[in-house]
């Protein structure tokens, strides 16, 4: 009902137009509400006075007005321009004043038409529609003749006109205020509504929880979407901040939490503390998702208009806590153990496995007595005694002096037991110490094993791969992959071995060499080999020959060999097969410096080819 | 691993034992108990700590304990670890662990909602890392059951 007047009353539009223009839209149409209103009423009045013909058509033109008005309302809005009604106002209050209407005084009717005029068309032109009106209005007036309304004294003239002034002048006057007053009005709320625009981006998007706590400690409508998410619910506003809090944190963070932040609404609270005495500066709590999440809150006070609030601000700091208890954990554990690792280095090994064996022994047996519950108390607490001590005394002796202080401390905790009955307690604090020395030889002998398997694969690498031969493997390899053409490799009787330690490096930079110059200018790729009749693979064989005091070493591939014009050069420092410079061929130094390597560790090289079969190379080096 | 940390769970058992059943259980010497060990229980309550310290709380019963247990709620004997046997050792291990919340309100710590293993010589995962685990038996008139603790202390290691 409600929004059917007012959409009447604002021909629909409301929302569409500026507030100054709504209020002229809902003047306007009371104006037409009005005068229909009081045209029924004149109808009604006419047709009474038995004056059917003037009422009839007065109830005629008023019923057919509202049928239209809302006939045109039903399908599209309509609207009655401002400056319509000045005109129609004008004809109307001449055209009585003309009439001279009932005793005259229908003059009166002259005094509304500023204010009307003003207000709908601005203070300029309802200066100037006001001034016309008034000047056609005078001129009916004191003109003789005109109208009945001449006759009127002229004391009653001028006086109206006085107070026609008057009413102009106040709605001028009231209609600047109001404007100026509407302008200030807009300006403000724009103003607000920019600010709220910017509050909300921030606190849409700020990764900390804000809020604002009210003096019962309920959250304030403006906080960050942040906060829900920690929280885990959506609507927040007006809920208890404790509340949210209990359950989820320690009964201990809670209860101080709460005289803490009633501190905040104390009238003189101790502001220098605030900060250090904040009970939630690191805390647990238990997130939406049922684990532990490490928040830090920070607390302050704000003095608003409306009274002091507290400003909270909290943030999920989970993972640089985790990383940073993860960080002191490795760097714990890697002091003791460079403690440790720096002892042991100066034990004899078999002394120091002899007492990890010893210790662990002894500490199963006394675990094996605590657990039976058999034993004797007294009984029990000398067993104990006597491993204790002799764990102590071995750490001692092999030098684990840390680590004898610590079980140094348990012995004497036992040795006090023989004093005083144990409580379960005691046993239990003894248990406890008993665990962390087991911990510590645990990570003794952890300690131990990665020290031996490096130890191991040092001995390992050198035992097992001949370094020469994974060179040779590693060429061939490497140069496949470049080439794109696979090598088989046949070692069978090569054994890198028999090659003396001096001629190792000379070796594995020659055969390096050799495999080099084959990819150059030798190997085929397997169409090219088909075509000749090889297999698809191309062979590279190696093979060391024992000769007295030499060693022969026999390098040959089944590559294309080497061109008959060629192979009288091929050792000349500067000459080269290929084409152009590569990677891996075209520098012309290869082969030479092979030759000159060899010859220089007092060795000789020579070279035979056979055109489409391949290259043999044969290498003897003395022994001695 | 803090003493202090334990002790308001062995409290708790007490308080729960004595509420629930009349029972005073004792709580008789404590042993190490490696972390591969397999438990010779049938039915156990898990508690999840966070927070200061971090790691286990783990009650363990044997079967006969556990149906006696709930035969003294239900009124009822048992001799199958059926729905009745889960219900009752989850509640008794529920008291227990909010009791202990109780004894350990001076230390920043969280306990989790506990959980029920049930099986003959299950295992218990526990803690990754050099955490040692104490295993404190209680006997009672009706039976022995075992409170074991692995807690790893990050505040002072």
């Amino acid at each position: 009902m409600r929004k059917f007047f007012k959409n009447v009353l604002y021909s629909g539009i409301q929302d569409r137009l500026a507030p100054e223009d709504q209020v002229k839209l809902l003047f306007i149409n009371s104006i037409i509400f009005f005068g229909l209103l009081v045209l029924t009423f004149f109808g009604v009045r006419d047709l009474s006075h038995g004056d059917m013909v003037l009422g009839g058509v007065t109830l005629a033109i008023s019923s057919v007005v509202l049928a239209l008005f809302f006939l045109i309302r039903v399908t599209k809005t309509i609207q009655i321009g401002a400056w319509f009604l000045p005109f129609l106002m004008f004809g109307f209050f001449t055209f009585l004043t003309a009439s001279g209407g009932a005793n005259s005084t229908v003059v009166l009717w002259i005094l509304v038409y500023p204010i009307f005029v003003v207000f709908l068309i601005g203070s300029f032109w309802g200066s100037v529609f006001a001034a016309v009106f008034l000047a056609v209005q005078a001129l009916l007036l004191f003109v003789p003749g005109l109208s009945p309304a001449a006759a009127v004294e002229l004391e009653f003239k001028t006086r109206l006109i006085g107070v026609y002034a008057i009413v102009f002048t106040f709605s001028l006057a009231f209609e600047i205020i109001r404007l100026q007053a509407q302008k200030e009005l807009t300006r403000t709320a724009s103003e607000l509504a920019g600010a709220k625009v910017q509050t909300d981006g921030i606190l849409n998007t700020v990764t900390e929880g804000i809020f604002l706590l009210n003096p019962d400690l309920t959250i304030g409508d403006q906080h960050s979407h942040s906060l829900k998410a920690m929280v885990g619910k959506d609507d927040l506003t007006g809920r208890s901040f404790l509340e949210e809090l209990r359950g989820r944190i320690s009964e201990k963070d809670y209860a101080a939490a709460k005289d803490y932040l009633d501190m905040f609404f104390l009238p003189d609270p101790p502001w220098h503390l605030m900060e250090e005495i904040n009970p939630l500066s690191e805390t647990t709590i238990t997130g939406p998702d049922g684990l532990p999440h490490h928040m830090t809150f920070s607390f302050r006070s704000v003095e608003l208009s409306t009274g002091r609030r507290v400003l909270g601000t909290v943030r999920d700091v989970t993972e640089s806590f985790e990383l940073n208890r993860k960080l002191k954990e490795e760097e714990d554990r890697s002091a003791r153990q460079m403690k440790h690792l720096f002892q042991i280095i100066h034990v004899k090994p078999e002394l120091l496995l002899q007492f990890l064996q010893d210790a662990d022994q002894e500490i199963t047996a006394v675990n094996r007595h605590l657990k039976d519950q058999k034993t004797d108390p007294s009984q029990l607490i000398e067993e104990l005694f006597q491993a204790v001590h002799a764990v102590k005394g071995n750490a001692a002796l092999v030098g684990l002096s840390a680590f004898a202080a610590r079980v140094h401390a348990l012995e004497n905790m036992v040795a006090a037991f023989r004093e005083k009955k144990p409580l379960w307690q005691d046993f239990l604090e003894m248990t406890v110490q008993l665990s962390l020395i087991q911990a510590e030889l645990t990570e003794i002998r952890e300690l131990l094993g990665r020290m031996s398997a490096f130890q191991r694969g040092i001995e390992a690498s050198s035992a097992d791969q001949d370094l020469l031969l994974l060179a040779l493997e590693k060429a061939i390899d490497q140069l496949g992959t470049d080439t794109k053409l696979a090598v088989d490799l046949d070692i069978s009787e090569f054994q890198p071995h028999l090659i003396p330690e001096k001629h190792r490096k000379l070796i594995k930079d020659v055969l390096v060499q050799l495999v080099r110059n084959s990819y150059a200018h030798g190997l085929e790729h397997p169409s090219e080999r088909k075509t000749a009749g090889k297999p698809g693979r191309p062979r590279i064989r190696v093979a060391t020959t024992p000769a007295g005091p030499l060693l022969k070493l026999a390098y040959w591939d089944d590559g294309r060999g080497i061109a008959p014009e060629a192979l009288s050069r091929v050792f000349e420092a500067g000459f080269s097969t290929a084409a152009s410079v590569g990677l891996h061929a075209g520098r012309g130094v290869g082969l030479s410096l092979v030759k000159q390597r060899v010859e220089t560790a007092g060795g000789r090289l020579s070279l035979r080819s056979v055109q489409g079969k391949g290259v043999a190379f044969d290498i003897t080096l003395p022994l001695s | 691993m803090n003493i202090r940390y334990i002790t308001p769970f062995i409290e708790a058992v007490e308080g729960a034992f004595d509420q629930m059943f009349q029972l005073q259980p004792q709580a008789l010497t404590p042993y190490l108990v490696k972390k591969e060990e397999i438990l010779d229980w049938d039915i156990s309550g898990i508690i999840g700590i966070a927070g200061e310290a971090r790691g286990l709380v783990v009650l363990s019963f044997p079967a006969d304990l556990a149906q006696e247990l709930t035969a003294v709620l239900t009124g009822q004997a048992k001799d199958t670890m059926d729905e009745d046997v889960t219900d009752t050792v989850g509640e008794l291990v529920n008291i227990i662990a909010g009791n202990a919340k109780k004894g350990l309100e001076e230390f920043r710590l969280l306990i989790s909602l506990p959980s029920i293993v049930q099986g003959h010589h299950h295992q218990v995962t526990w803690p990754s890392g050099p955490v040692p685990i104490i295993t404190i038996p209680f006997s009672t008139s009706r039976g022995h059951f075992s409170l074991s603790v692995g807690l790893e202390n990050i505040i002072t290691t």
